[in-house]
């Protein structure tokens, strides 16, 4: 008697189970590969959360960004991340692996976006920069401008942190030999290495996650880093003696993209489209310090913050872009160089 | 009557074998298929792997790094397992636990920790130039003396257990017979205890060795760029360059040095010693 109770409870459990399971596949969801951190709070804000009011699209965050994880997914059939906002480097590396979906621009509205931001696999999105981050209390009443300055030991004494990575450390270094930044590409990557070895002594340490290019100038274990300027301006604003010269940052795009296989991806062009409007750049930029791809956004930013972000015309007119066209097929060949450079 | 409680004992390691042949050999295989069929046979991947010359000057910079950790672990572990194994069984509990807690710490945890404490204005550098010892900060981290530092603070306690556990079944008698019979304390560590005590340290180096060359975290946040270590390029194949075929091409042959090891160690010392102790 006890045993039959006891089946009858655990099928009709079961059938409750596979019932709601039901009923929350049927629910329309949005899956966001998110930064996490901060990142993910401006993304709620700005995006997340209004266009799940206007569509009762529900968006469900996950991470972290993995290429190895979604080729294997691509590659299984089983895409389980719809939308994501990857750096130009990681996105021009999943294109190249056929890994996204090309951007519907019947649904994505390209002419309020900035044109340099509209690509065939990625649109919109952030503008991030690559720039000095510098201590106050060294260089404070002096500070460097431009990567020349960073070479420069001599008015500018004390170590440095550079990007373990080619893309980055490349551009710096030839903008640092005195290569003009309209004839930058493609690089020359030997005359980029001649250009390293003068300053290699005065780097102690090499970055490879972002917060810990903030970590060794927050800590004093350098007095110099080239880091993302939202990392920059985020110790600034946490009190560090820390601050940012914009002289030629390099800077790329963060877009938007779909990822290939993904069931939902009317709902995802539809999100990207909302991104692209210029009130919910402007709340994302507010805070996390990337610039808007959307020029009207700046009608919405108020001019304290603006100074903070890349695309701000004062800011952006010093920038250099970064161009992954070069990159695509170059990367491989040049990261085998520069670890066999680091080991020397 | 042997037989027969052997072949019933047998059957419980069937569901442990299903999950490993399912979940890490046949995942292995076709990993070592794609080294080979990319998509069709070639041996472009082994190619390039000896071709390029900073793959293997890596793979010796890694044998290199896991000896000096080895060694390190030994010279360390080697005093404090004789200690655990000679106290009374209460006392060597406590002295356990002091080997045990690093395990339940999470290793990124205790990574960034030496970040801290190593740094150029770390606690260690700041107490010396407190203490009027130096002037300038020494360079404790981002070089060899990081990753060592680091490496041997993880591998330890594995070190410290395998030394431990064959110390531990040596029979105190034949040390005090070699007391009675006119040998000194020296001599008698020498020519009775340390040999007794051999198969642990071989069986301990083997172990601490295997695990230094697979090492990653520790490594790429605690060395300088001469300390690159293998796992950090296969690493950036699979996740960065997305060349799978490649990163499996080095990962089977880490693999088969790794296996060349382990039947060397087997030819001469005997497998069996690891998990048998004595």
């Amino acid at each position: 008697m006890r045993k039959r109770l006891a089946l009858m409870i655990l099928i009709l459990a079961g059938f409750v189970f596979l019932g709601g399971t039901y009923c929350m596949a049927q629910e329309k969801k949005l899956v966001l590969l998110s930064w996490g951190g901060v990142w993910e709070e401006g993304i709620r804000k700005a995006f997340g959360d209004p266009f799940e009011k206007e569509t009762g699209i529900k968006v469900l965050y996950t991470g972290p960004y993995d290429l190895g994880k979604l080729k294997a997914m691509v590659e299984a059939g089983r895409t389980e991340w719809d939308v994501g906002q990857p750096g130009m480097g990681w996105l021009v590396q999943a294109e190249y692996a056929n890994l996204l979906e090309p951007i519907d621009y019947t649904v994505v509205k390209k002419d309020q976006l900035d044109p340099g931001s509209v690509h065939k696999y990625g649109a919109g999105g952030e503008y991030e920069a690559i720039a000095i981050g510098y201590r106050t209390a060294k260089y404070g009443k002096n500070p460097p401008k431009g990567w020349k300055d960073f070479w420069d030991t001599k008015a500018f004494p004390g170590p440095r942190c550079l990007p373990k990575r080619p893309d980055y450390t490349m551009e710096i270094a030839l903008l640092a030999d005195g290569v003009d930044p309209a004839k930058l590409y493609p690089l020359d990557i030997d005359r980029a290495f001649r250009s390293l070895d003068r300053i290699k002594p005065n780097v102690p340490v090499w970055w490879t996650v972002g917060t810990q290019s903030q970590s060794v100038l927050k800590d004093g274990e350098v007095d110099m880093v080239a880091t993302y300027n939202g990392r920059i301006i985020d110790l600034k604003l946490k009190g560090v003696a820390a601050d940012i010269s914009w002289d030629q940052a390099l800077y790329y795009q963060s877009a938007w993209c779909v990822f290939k296989g993904t069931p939902n991806k009317a709902d995802a062009m539809r999100f990207i489209e909302f991104t692209n409007r210029p009130e919910n750049q402007a709340i994302m930029s507010k805070h996390i310090f990337y610039g808007p791809t959307n020029p009207k956004a700046f009608n919405y930013i108020d001019k304290e913050t603006a100074k903070f972000l890349p695309s701000y015309s004062e800011n952006f007119k010093k920038c250099v872009k970064l161009d992954y066209d070069y990159w695509r097929p170059n990367r491989e060949k040049v990261l085998e160089q520069m670890v066999q450079w680091l080991m020397k | 009557m042997q037989q027969s409680s052997k072949a019933k004992g047998i059957y419980l390691i069937y569901p442990l074998m299903l999950f490993l042949i399912v979940f890490f050999v046949y995942p292995l295989f076709l990993g070592l298929i794609r080294s080979f069929f990319d998509p069709h046979f070639t041996l472009i991947h082994y190619i390039h792997f000896f071709k390029v010359p900073i793959y293997v000057l890596v793979i010796i910079n890694t044998f290199k790094i896991a000896t000096t950790v080895t060694v390190f672990c030994l010279l360390l572990g080697y005093p404090f397992a004789y200690l655990l194994s000679s106290v009374s069984p209460k006392m060597s509990n406590r002295l356990m636990i002091i080997v045990l807690i690093p395990f339940w710490v999470s290793l990124l945890v205790r990574t960034y920790a030496w970040m801290v404490l190593l740094g150029r204005e770390g606690v260690i550098n700041s107490i010396l130039i407190g203490l009027g010892l130096t002037t300038s900060p020494i360079k404790l981290i981002y070089n060899a003396i990081g990753v060592n530092i680091g490496m041997v603070h993880i591998l330890l306690p594995y070190m410290i257990l395998n030394l431990y556990s064959v110390m531990k079944g040596i029979d105190r008698n034949l040390l005090k017979a070699s007391e009675n019979l006119g040998a000194n304390r020296l001599q008698t560590f020498f020519r009775v205890f340390f040999p007794l005590s051999l198969p642990g340290v071989a069986g301990g180096c083997l172990f601490v060795f295997i695990m230094a060359i697979g090492f990653f975290i520790t490594p790429a946040l605690l060395g300088g760029t001469r300390d690159i270590m293998i796992s950090q390029l296969i690493e950036s194949h699979v996740t960065t360059l997305l060349n799978w075929g490649f990163a499996f091409c080095a990962s089977f042959i880490l693999l088969a040095i790794t296996l060349l090891i382990l039947l060397i160690y087997n030819r001469f010392l005997g497998l069996d010693k690891l998990w048998g102790g004595v």
